[in-house]
């Protein structure tokens, strides 16, 4: 299995990984369990900062596409198939367009949740 | 055979394998890839005009030319020379590391030649395999416990000749040295498995290959020094040292022989260098 980034496009690079990666596990490529290489092997590979490579793997295991075990490295988690049609974009979308909508409903102005919402971010 | 003759051939054989035939055959190599791999058929592969990398060539001969008379006039020097003192072995060491500045000449022209490809590469998309990386899919398990094998007899051994208390006897600083060896080896094997990529056109089936040969190379020279380690001790033990300087030189020999242990061109694909660069320096 093979991985391609391009740099001339628009879409970030951990994107275009984490994309792949999911692509791959939707397509049958990567099977549950399969090893993937290292950060600094996977950066160095595609001439890109390790911190870029870092994010991706990041967000994919928040995804539960990949883990990280210890010594044995990275693999695709056992229910990646699974997590990998899930758009986490589009699942933060409809749950806050959610909530907005509520707290219009029950009078809230633009202005009182943003301020709201930027207040809860801080503290968090 | 008396000992001083059987110094004289050994330094002879090291100076016509080490500076005539690892040269022509580096040599050889280099010009086959001039012949059948052009510029104007492989313009990546040449990020520099070909006539310096030719007259690098030439520098490169030339070098070995000179070298090899100096040693024919270093057995000359041994000849006439009354050697006491042990600097026979002194002058062997040295000489093998004249011999090898011209191949250090070649490894440096080839990290200029990857770095001007990288500086020039245009190229926006980058592919890498998905898979990792692992020493046992470049060796057998069998050699690296073939490698790891000897070190503990080269600890166990070391223990063993601690209980004579010889007055010569470097004791655990033997160890340090030959452990930092291991260090220093592994380093470069990681640099090769897991580092930058040096060649921005090469093929993925083609760095594996490379990364391939510098394990092997390295593993067999690990073992190389472990064993001439003990063989240097054993030497000193039996009041051996006469020989000293024609074993070194048989592990020159080796040295030599483990480092010529390149890919073969047919095997390289070499199809990755036909597009023309962007750029042009």
């Amino acid at each position: 299995m093979r991985i391609k980034i391009d740099t001339n496009l628009s879409s970030p690079l951990f994107k275009q990984l984490m994309n792949q990666i999911k692509n791959a596990v939707k397509d049958g490529l990567l099977k549950p369990g399969d090893p993937l290489p290292s950060i600094r092997q996977l950066a160095n590979d595609l001439e890109l900062n390790h911190n870029t490579v870092a994010k991706a793997y990041r967000l994919l295991e928040r995804d539960s596409v990949i883990q990280t075990k210890g010594y044995r490295g990275t693999s695709i988690h056992e229910d990646a198939i699974q997590n990998s049609t899930v758009n986490m974009n589009d699942s933060i979308t409809t749950k806050l367009s959610e909530t907005i909508k509520s707290l219009r409903e029950s009078g809230a102005t633009d202005s009182e949740i943003r301020i709201a919402f930027s207040n809860v971010m801080k503290n968090q | 055979m008396n000992i001083d003759l059987l110094l004289y051939i050994v330094l002879f054989s090291q100076i016509m394998f080490l500076s005539y035939y690892y040269p022509k055959r580096m040599l050889i190599r280099i010009h086959t890839i001039f012949k059948n791999y052009p510029p104007n058929e492989f313009p990546k592969l040449y990020p520099e005009s070909i006539d310096k990398y030719k007259k690098s060539a030439k520098r490169y001969q030339i070098m070995n030319h000179l070298i090899m008379v100096l040693g024919f006039g270093l057995i000359v020097w041994f000849y006439v020379t009354p050697r006491t003192g042990g600097w026979d072995q002194v002058i062997v060491f040295w000489y093998f590391m004249i011999q090898f500045i011209p191949n250090l000449g070649i490894e440096l022209w080839s990290r200029n030649t990857h770095k001007t490809m990288r500086l020039l590469n245009q190229d926006a998309q980058k592919e890498a395999a998905l898979q990792p990386r692992r020493l046992t899919d470049f060796v057998s398990k069998e050699f690296l416990g073939t490698v790891f094998a000897i070190y503990v007899i080269f600890v166990g051994f070391n223990v063993y000749i601690d209980q004579f208390n010889y007055p010569w006897f470097g004791g655990y600083l033997n160890l340090l040295i030959i452990s930092g060896s291991y260090l220093f080896f592994g380093l470069i094997i990681y640099k090769a498995m897991y580092g930058k990529v040096k060649n921005p056109h090469q093929s993925y089936e083609d760095r594996k290959i490379d990364i391939q040969t510098i394990i092997r190379q390295i593993l067999s020279i690990t073992i190389a020094v472990t064993l001439y380690a003990m063989l240097q001790i054993l030497m000193k033990a039996y009041g051996l040292e006469s020989f000293k300087a024609i074993s070194i030189s048989l592990y020159f020999h080796v040295i030599g022989f483990l480092s010529m242990q390149w890919p073969r061109l047919d095997f390289i694909n070499f199809d990755v260098y036909k597009d023309k660069p962007a750029l042009t320096k």
